[in-house]
């Protein structure tokens, strides 16, 4: 699999780089700025960049918006943003367009190799990630009139397993369980929740991530 | 109390002057005399008397001019009002030098009966200071005196007394070439230029009135009232010239109409009369003044005085050492552009500055007296202008330590991104590599003591993480205060909703609007037992009000229960010009209300 970087700290762009080549990646390129990137990308198109947020010139959201637009440009390049950021906003915005081919991390995965790769794998294949840790604080947050209180402890589990963006398959082989057994309990979790009409595969992953998230503080 | 004067008319200290004035004064107004009773006296020496009524009227002008003359060189010393009107009345008598039987004074009777008329142009022109500023008005005035003494000239040209064999008549000093044809085409030529110029004249001086400001029209209300009456008579004078009236009828024009001009200088006098009153009134100023009065109040009293409604004050503000208006702003140059200052100053130094018209200065005088009696009420003034000037510079400075703070809160979470956050991270990144080296058959000591290391170092990042959002979220300046907003409901310790336009409002507005949410969340959690939150951001009339309710136990209003972060927050609002209010009756929940100026 070939990967281009972009990560504007010296120590851990090295760092990084070791990892994916000693996990067996193809590391093409390691950047340092949103506009490299771009060049990178458009010269050599990798199966996945991994990209950092905040990065020269303006130390913002560059790094996002470098993400969003390589997927808009090279359909088939992955995009796997590593955030410093603990924000579902960040996880919605990069999922907004199409949900596939993309996934959004805390940096703190840097510490599990095996984790890392595999989520860069599950982008390059089409899939959707969504780093745990920004779901567990969704799911968690106390509500007034708690729409998630008719679940069960199981369904809270398979609803987090689909929020992270996980397919049927990879929430039964993760808990070790069949897939009928979890497509009844995605089924139950959709009728619970009001969500029948929501589309399956990646387009399921935002509609779960906007319902944890709750109505935006604009709409009335 | 002293008076400096940057108007085109600066007045001399008033007693030296005044002495000095007096002998061109008593000279103008003794021969003013001499002429008026000889004008009288020569008809009936002459053996041929005249109508009494119509030789009154003939004197009357004379001694109108000539004395409101002496009177304004006494009044107004170096104004070249009373010379005009002196000058005015002596040329008035040109006629009479026809009883001196001499061929000088008889053809200089015969030739400019009328050069009066170009010097009261002028007088109407320059009225009251004495000066003829614009060009155009100028041009005017040089255009009457030579056609006034070029045009007569022509005439008396081709004039001979003698020609109808009048051997007592005077000779012309002018003659050049008798000829009555002649003489009467250049009469009747001199005579419609003058009807042409009259008028022009008399519009030329009407828009020199309509164009004053209301003071330099209240000052010039003498030439207002002489315009239409005198320009009346002047033409009909022509028009007698030129057309042979009833007897009567031309009687009256020329010996009783001349009664229009005596309206200018008795008007000045009665002016002058009117500012006498006026002195006598200040008392009653005076009396307005006194106790305490709204702020204004000396302005108001000032205006009135000195008929200039438009008239500005400003007050020294020692602090700033500039003079700064009833709300402490400084005074902008181009406020006094046209208009004319007039620096109040006390013993202790400089008290305030009057900007008025620069027709107000014709009367120092008067300007003294209004700021001697303004003086008590100005210090007054002037002390809380100059409070509100410090409050104004206290304001600005409270601002800046906001925003200062500001960016030091930024800098510190730029500091900890690049710095410690990254050194953990990389280090969790080598802890990790060294797990995974060690592998499933290593020491299970070691592989407890590094699962152990990494459970903590990621308790760290996470903690660090989260102590930089606090400090300032990356979030609010990314994508504004609605966002982060939501991002802070949902990291929440208990249930929060937010209602926010996705509208943004400026970085300082926004940053305080946010922290002052983020503490009442964080109090609301702390003490009120509630069960919900609820955060409402609006815009309103150039305001961002930001309210966060709660339905908990309330009595959060004791400075005790609302916390040192939410006090400091109150004074954060205080420095960019908010308001905060705190409402939190027993068992009605508490409800903490921030209004922020926005653009």
């Amino acid at each position: 699999m070939r990967v281009i970087l972009a990560e504007d700290s010296p120590l851990l762009r090295a760092g990084l780089v070791r990892l994916l080549e000693e996990s067996g990646l193809d590391v093409l390129d390691a950047v340092s700025d949103a506009m490299s990137l771009r060049a990178a990308v458009a010269a050599t198109p990798p199966d996945v960049v991994i990209t950092d947020i905040r990065m020269p010139p303006t130390y913002g959201d560059e790094g996002l918006q470098a993400a969003v637009d390589i997927r808009a440009a090279h359909p088939t390049v992955g995009v796997l943003v590593l955030s410093q950021y603990l924000e579902a906003a960040y996880a919605e915005r990069l999922l907004r367009s199409d949900a596939s081919h993309v996934g959004y991390l805390l940096k703190d995965r840097v510490s599990d190799a095996a984790m890392l790769v595999l989520a860069a794998e599950r982008v390059a294949a089409g899939g959707c990630v969504v780093d745990p840790d920004v779901v567990r604080m969704l799911v968690a947050r106390p509500r007034a009139d708690d729409p998630l209180g008719p679940l069960t402890d199981r369904e809270r589990v398979v609803l987090s397993l689909m929020a992270e963006g996980w397919s049927n398959q990879g929430i039964a082989d993760r808990m070790f369980l069949s897939p009928k057994t979890i497509e009844a309990h995605v089924t139950a979790i959709l009728t619970k929740l009001d969500l029948r009409d929501t589309p399956t595969g990646n387009r399921r992953v935002l509609a779960v991530l906007r319902f944890l998230r709750g109505p935006a503080p604009a709409d009335p | 109390m002293s008076l400096s004067a940057a108007a085109f008319w600066t007045p001399a200290p008033s007693g030296t002057t005044r002495n000095r004035a007096g002998w061109p004064a008593w000279a103008v107004a003794g021969a003013g005399l001499i002429g008026c009773t000889l004008s009288l006296l020569a008809p009936i020496l002459h053996g041929l008397p005249m109508h009494p009524g119509a030789q009154a009227v003939h004197a009357a002008v004379t001694a109108a001019y000539v004395g409101a003359g002496a009177v304004a060189l006494v009044r107004r010393p170096g104004n070249a009002v009373g010379a005009l009107m002196a000058a005015i009345g002596f040329l008035w008598l040109i006629p009479d030098l026809g009883w001196i039987r001499a061929p000088l004074s008889a053809t200089l009777a015969v030739t400019y009966p009328q050069l009066y008329q170009p010097v009261l142009a002028h007088l109407a022109l320059g009225f009251p200071s004495g000066r003829v500023t614009e060009r155009a008005e100028r041009w005017l005035l040089g255009y009457l005196y030579a056609f006034t003494l070029l045009s007569n000239l022509a005439v008396a040209a081709f004039t001979d007394p003698r020609a109808d064999g009048c051997s007592d008549c005077q000779r012309n000093l002018f003659l050049i070439h008798s000829s009555p044809l002649a003489e009467q085409r250049a009469s009747e030529v001199t005579t419609l230029v003058s009807l042409v110029t009259v008028v022009a004249t008399a519009a030329v001086i009407g828009r020199h009135l309509w164009r004053a400001t209301s003071a330099g029209q209240y000052a010039m209300a003498p030439v207002m009232w002489v315009l239409g009456p005198a320009a009346t008579y002047i033409v009909l004078l022509q028009v007698a010239d030129l057309v042979s009236l009833p007897s009567a009828m031309e009687r009256v024009i020329r010996d009783y109409l001349p009664l229009t001009l005596l309206v200018l200088p008795v008007g000045f006098l009665v002016g002058l009369l009117r500012i006498r009153l006026t002195y006598a009134r200040v008392g009653r100023f005076a009396a307005d003044l006194a106790g305490p009065a709204p702020p204004g109040r000396v302005r108001e009293v000032l205006a009135t005085m000195l008929h200039d409604p438009d008239l500005e004050l400003f007050y020294w503000s020692s602090s700033s050492a500039a003079y700064v208006d009833l709300h402490g702003n400084p005074v902008k140059p181009d406020r006094v552009a046209d208009r004319a200052t007039t620096a109040i100053d006390s013993d202790a130094g400089p008290l305030a500055l009057l900007v008025v018209d620069p027709a107000v200065l014709a009367e120092p005088g008067l300007v003294r007296a209004a700021g001697a009696i303004a003086q008590l009420a100005l210090e007054n003034e002037r002390l809380q202008a100059e409070v509100r000037s410090q409050l104004v510079q206290l304001r600005s400075a409270s601002a800046r330590l906001v925003q200062a703070g500001q960016e030091a809160r930024r800098k510190i979470e730029r500091d900890l991104h690049d710095g410690a956050q990254q050194r953990l991270l990389a280090l969790s990144m080598t802890l990790g590599r060294a797990r995974d080296l060690l592998g499933p058959k290593g020491d299970p000591r070691m592989r407890d003591s590094l699962d152990r290391a990494h459970a903590d170092l990621h308790q760290a990042i996470a903690e660090l993480r989260e102590l930089a959002r606090g400090i300032h979220p990356v979030l609010l300046s990314q994508e504004g205060l609605a966002s982060a907003l939501r991002a802070l409901a949902e990291r929440s310790p208990l249930p929060v909703q937010v209602a926010a336009p996705a509208e943004r409002f400026g970085e300082g507005v926004e940053s305080t609007a946010y922290f002052v949410v983020s503490e009442a969340i964080t109090n609301a959690a702390r003490h009120s037992r509630a069960g919900l939150v609820r955060v409402l951001v609006r815009r309103d009339a150039g305001n961002l009000v930001v309210e966060v309710s709660d339905d908990g136990i309330g009595s959060a209003s004791e400075s005790a229960r609302l916390g040192t972060g939410l006090a400091g927050m109150r004074d954060r609002v205080t420095a960019l010009g908010g308001v905060m209010s705190v409402v939190s009756p027993p068992g009605q929940g508490t409800r903490i209300a921030v209004r922020l100026p926005c653009a």
